[in-house]
């Protein structure tokens, strides 16, 4: 409509680097508590990811019975009555054969006071797990992994689906019609399903998990490029460049590649915490990252047992730890999706 | 009756950009008379569209009307409550857009669309209302009225789109037509056809038409005044005839002779030398000193005023300030 | 072999380009489209050929064909003594040198992520060894050559005027010296007084470097300026063919008539009665029988809507398509070209 070829000369037509990192400042600015937050955690999960073996303070694989489990340094040591039972099965309950270590003339059905032993100890911030192991080295190498599962998934999905969305876009016919049915094939099982299927049929490891997300990954970077690249080839600049006698690899390596790769990191950024998630939900059923590699999922299955008895602390840590890294990741896409959205982006003219 | 329909004074328009004010509008003045088709042209960025929006108050976000009166019928719409512009727009301004694909609701016929607005200005039975959209689109000069009243728009030809919207404004017989580039998207032939109904419409109903437009042979040949914008100024106005055999802007008279004529094969056309200045960074004094082949000294520092050529006639240009004499 | 004069640089014979779009479950309908039916056409050295036509009078499509951007269903086109539609991909891309194409839009036909050094450079890296300093200076050449300048070589398109990313696209197409030019509405996104210093310096590489043009354009005053022989399409067909003023001072077909008239000229006096034509370009879907231009045309026969009209010479050069120009014997023809 007129009203755009009226805007064209009010403010430049199309908006350079510059202003797009104002935009995205803009962006920090309109909700600056919430993208600030999730700015400062993925500086805190990175460096700690990166610098994990030089500050964590103990070894997040080894640790010495006597200290196991426990809990945080903030719990000090105290006192508990609680009923003598056969066995013990909740907090208040203590098992016949205990009691009588701790007094020999207590008989079932009892109340007797108890000093819960290995309180809170400053060494260990965040307490101990069943092993003894420190939680606070096991979860700052779990960052560790983390990054690591989260970049290499969506590397790896990134790259395959980039390149088969490339070719299926770009060539359209009977490879596009070839690709998008297989991706279909993909796309018609439910994600998480799709990488236990994979992951327990390569058996279950670190590398196959990493594997079998970023199996279940590719096919929407496929899509969405397919798309993007498909009205590309339509644009002038495409037709132009055939005009001149550019190859058809050379097209799509300067002019159709650099026009989707914003999207394409768009998507990868909010796609990172659901990456991680998917991660930690196979170490959690055993189809991931094997114990004792201090992974968040494991420590969560792990951590999983000892809750009812008490010991909350091995399976919250680590299930804050992911959620305060999804979530971050989710609001620093949203940003990036924004400043890169030419809606969202309009009200700016 | 010798009180214009519709009179714009000093009207500004600024846009707050990241970048800095821009300044779309910077002063505009002229009216409208009765049963007059008035040319508003202009290259892009000269600010006519928005002129056009501004007489119904609808400049898109961030600008914002910063001064001027529009004198409508006698009342000024500027301390106009919504509502009462909602009343305006609808029943006594109309307004018609280059891409009628994109003015349309697909999802209504077109007799629908046009049923729907009709309902909403007037009480009339439903019957009586089909009639009247069915005689409108007949008026308009669409072919078999009664089948076109329940088609859709993309069952229609872009020629024939626009005549439904045309239909649609007149619908609330309003007193002025704004007809944004309202065949910039279509062929010639069909150009012809619906600058042909514009015509006849403004001689049987009498309505007043304000023809915004970058095309010049199109104002020549339809409209009675001419307004000449140049970055958001008035450059010039006049009759016809006027701004086509007698232009006195400098501007003016380089867009003429920029245009290819039966004997221009052969010879190069003339130019105007540079670009249209950009709306955040304006040359003080005359917008067009940069580009004017007859710059003196003093366009560089001052901003001219309309100087009167003749009764009917103004150019903002210092070249005539002696013949005419400033405007009071 | 055809045999072309020494003059002719591009012969077209019989083209045709049907599109087919198909829809429905595994593509089982098809939709079918024919943008250009039997087209004959030759194009001199040095002349600025003129296309005009409404929107769906393929005459787009028929530029693209010319310089094989896309490959016509059927026909044959011989440039320069080369059959272009018998070049397998490589050859083809080679002979891209030769023929080169401005398109509408400069903001579309410029890829926004580039700039401008590398935008002008892609066809020299694409078709010669030219690298380093050597390229660059024969970027800045080529820029001058253009009324630009070293100062917009690091600049993106968006960051240049309608008229300057204009500029950009011509030089471009001029990088590897090619002999035949499409220009493909060239100057209709630009303002009116930025077209002229457009269509100005088009007028001076044309002459400087011995160009030869097809011009497209549905502005009948510009492809008047610029053109020495003009042809009208009509769905698909070339119905008129003249040079430029036989066009203007004596056309033949009712088509021809109706455009020129219904094109506003910038002149309130010009008194002129306008020939408006009823209804709409029929969709090229679905022609109608007979002569194309039937179901709009003020001096219908019978006979239009039963038989395609045959091409008619009416002058020197001159032909229209048209059932009108039967009954004339051949000598009256003669007359009405003295006369005008």
């Amino acid at each position: 409509m007129t009203s755009t070829a009226e805007y064209a000369v009010l403010a430049p037509r199309r908006v350079s680097a510059s202003v797009w990192a104002a935009r995205l400042l803009r962006g920090f600015r309109r909700r600056n508590i919430l993208l600030g937050f999730s700015v400062f955690i993925l500086l805190l999960i990175t460096g700690t990811g990166i610098l994990a073996p030089w500050i964590s303070p103990y070894d997040p694989t080894r640790g010495k019975l006597e200290n196991q489990k426990l809990p945080p340094a903030w719990i000090g040591e105290r006192t508990a009555t609680k009923t003598v039972v056969e066995f013990g099965q909740s907090p208040d309950q203590i098992s016949i054969s205990k009691a009588k270590r701790l007094k020999s003339d207590v008989v079932l059905g009892d109340r007797i006071e108890v000093v819960i032993r290995g309180s809170g100890r400053t060494e260990f911030l965040l307490g101990t797990d069943h092993l003894g192991r420190d939680m606070l080295s096991r979860i700052i190498h779990g960052a560790r992994i983390s990054l690591i599962i989260a970049s290499v998934t969506l590397g790896v999905g990134g790259l395959i689906g980039t390149t088969v969305g490339l070719a299926a876009g770009y060539f359209g016919g009977w490879v596009d019609e070839v690709i998008m049915r297989v991706t279909d094939v993909f796309l018609a099982f439910p994600p998480l399903l799709l990488a236990i299927a994979i992951a327990s049929a390569l058996g279950p490891n670190f590398f196959n998990a990493i594997l079998a997300i970023a199996l279940t990954w590719w096919p929407w970077y496929t899509r969405l490029v397919r798309a993007q690249s498909l009205s590309l080839r339509e644009r002038a600049f495409i037709e132009a460049a055939h005009g001149i006698g550019v190859n058809d690899l050379t097209i799509i390596r300067r002019h159709i590649l650099p026009n989707v790769l914003t999207p394409v990191l768009v998507q990868a950024t909010l796609d990172i915490g659901t990456a991680i998630l998917t991660a930690a939900g196979l170490s959690f059923i055993g189809l991931g990252t094997q114990p004792p590699t201090a992974d968040w999922g494991v420590m969560i299955n792990i951590g999983r047992l000892f809750v009812l008895g008490g010991r909350w602390w091995i399976a919250t840590f680590s299930g804050l730890a992911i959620f305060l890294t999804a979530l971050a990741f989710n609001l620093l896409g949203d940003g990036v999706r924004d400043a890169a959205d030419p809606r969202t982006r309009g009200a700016d003219l | 009756m010798n009180q214009p329909l519709l009179s714009v004074e000093d009207l500004h328009v600024r846009f707050r950009t990241p970048l800095g004010d821009v300044h779309a509008i910077r002063g505009i003045s002229f009216s409208i008379e009765r049963g007059q088709i008035m040319g508003l042209v202009g290259e892009t960025g000269c600010g006519k569209s928005m002129t056009g929006r501004s007489i119904l108050r609808l400049v898109p976000q961030p600008g914002e009307i910063t001064r001027g009166r529009i004198l409508f019928e006698g009342r000024d719409l500027m301390p106009l409550s919504e509502d009462e512009m909602h009343k305006i727009r609808g029943e006594r301004i109309a307004m018609i857009y280059q891409d009628p694909a994109a003015a349309l609701n697909p999802v209504f016929s077109i007799g629908q669309q046009i049923f729907m607005v009709m309902e909403q200005h007037q009480a009339n039975s439903d019957v009586d209302t089909r009639q009247r959209v069915i005689q409108l689109l007949e008026d308009v000069g669409l072919p078999e009225p009664m089948t076109l009243y329940n088609a859709y728009p993309h069952e229609l030809s872009g020629g024939m789109q626009q005549r439904a919207m045309i239909a649609m404004a007149l619908s609330s017989d309003p007193s002025l037509l704004i007809a944004d580039e309202p065949t910039t998207a279509l062929d010639v032939t069909i150009q012809a056809q619906i600058l042909d109904l514009l015509i006849t419409l403004q001689r049987s109903r009498g309505i007043s038409i304000l023809l915004i437009t970058h095309n010049l042979g199109i104002v020549a040949e339809t409209c009675q005044r001419v307004v000449v914008l140049y970055a958001g100024r008035i450059a010039e106005q006049g009759d016809v005839g006027d701004i086509f055999h007698r232009p006195h802007h400098p501007y003016t008279k380089g867009l003429l002779a920029a245009l290819p004529n039966p004997g221009s094969r052969g010879n190069a056309l003339n130019v105007i030398p540079g670009r249209v200045p950009s709306g955040l960074d304006l040359p003080p004094g005359c917008t067009f000193a940069p580009r004017c082949e007859y710059v003196m000294d003093h366009c560089s520092q001052h901003q001219p005023g309309l100087f009167t050529v003749s009764p009917s006639h103004e150019a903002a240009c210092f070249l005539h300030e002696e013949v005419g004499g400033k405007k009071p | 072999m055809i045999a072309i004069q020494e003059s002719t640089l591009l012969r077209a014979e019989k083209i045709s380009m049907e599109f087919v779009s198909r829809y429905g479950f595994l593509g089982r309908h098809q939709h079918r489209v024919r943008a250009l039916d039997s087209v004959d056409l030759e194009i001199q050295r040095g002349e600025t050929l003129g296309i005009v036509g409404e929107s769906g009078c393929g005459k787009t499509t028929l530029g693209r064909c010319l310089i094989r951007l896309i490959t016509p269903t059927a026909g044959r086109i011989v440039l320069d003594g080369v059959e272009i539609l018998a070049l397998d991909a490589s050859a083809l891309r080679h002979l891209r040198r030769e023929m080169q194409m401005v398109f509408q839009n400069p903001f579309s036909s410029l890829n926004p992520r580039m700039k401008v050094d590398d935008l002008v450079a892609e066809p020299l890296r694409t078709h010669t060894d030219l690298a380093g300093g050597a390229l660059e200076e024969r970027v800045e050449e080529l820029l001058v050559e253009v009324g630009l300048g070293a100062e917009h070589m690091k600049r993106h398109p968006h960051q240049l005027s309608g008229g300057q990313a204009q500029r950009v696209a011509l030089s471009r197409a001029l990088a590897l010296s090619p002999k035949f030019l499409v220009l493909d509405e060239p100057t209709s996104a630009l303002d009116v007084s930025v077209q002229a210093q457009i269509i100005n310096l088009l007028s001076q590489l044309q002459e400087r470097h011995g160009l030869t043009y097809l011009f497209i354009s549905h502005d009948l005053s510009v492809v008047r300026h610029i053109s020495d022989r003009i042809a009208v399409m009509y769905l698909g067909q070339i119905v008129e063919l003249a040079s430029s003023d036989a066009i203007f001072n004596s056309p033949q077909h009712p088509y021809t008539q109706a455009l020129i008239s219904s094109t506003p000229v910038p002149d309130p006096d010009s008194g002129r009665e306008r020939i408006i034509l009823e209804g709409n370009v029929p969709s090229p879907a679905n022609p109608p029988a007979g002569c194309r231009f039937h179901t709009r045309c003020p001096y219908v026969m019978d006979i239009c809507r039963r038989q395609e009209p045959k091409a008619h010479a009416v002058g020197e050069g001159h032909w229209a398509a048209c059932h009108l120009l039967d009954k004339a014997p051949s000598d009256s023809v003669i007359d009405l070209q003295l006369i005008n």
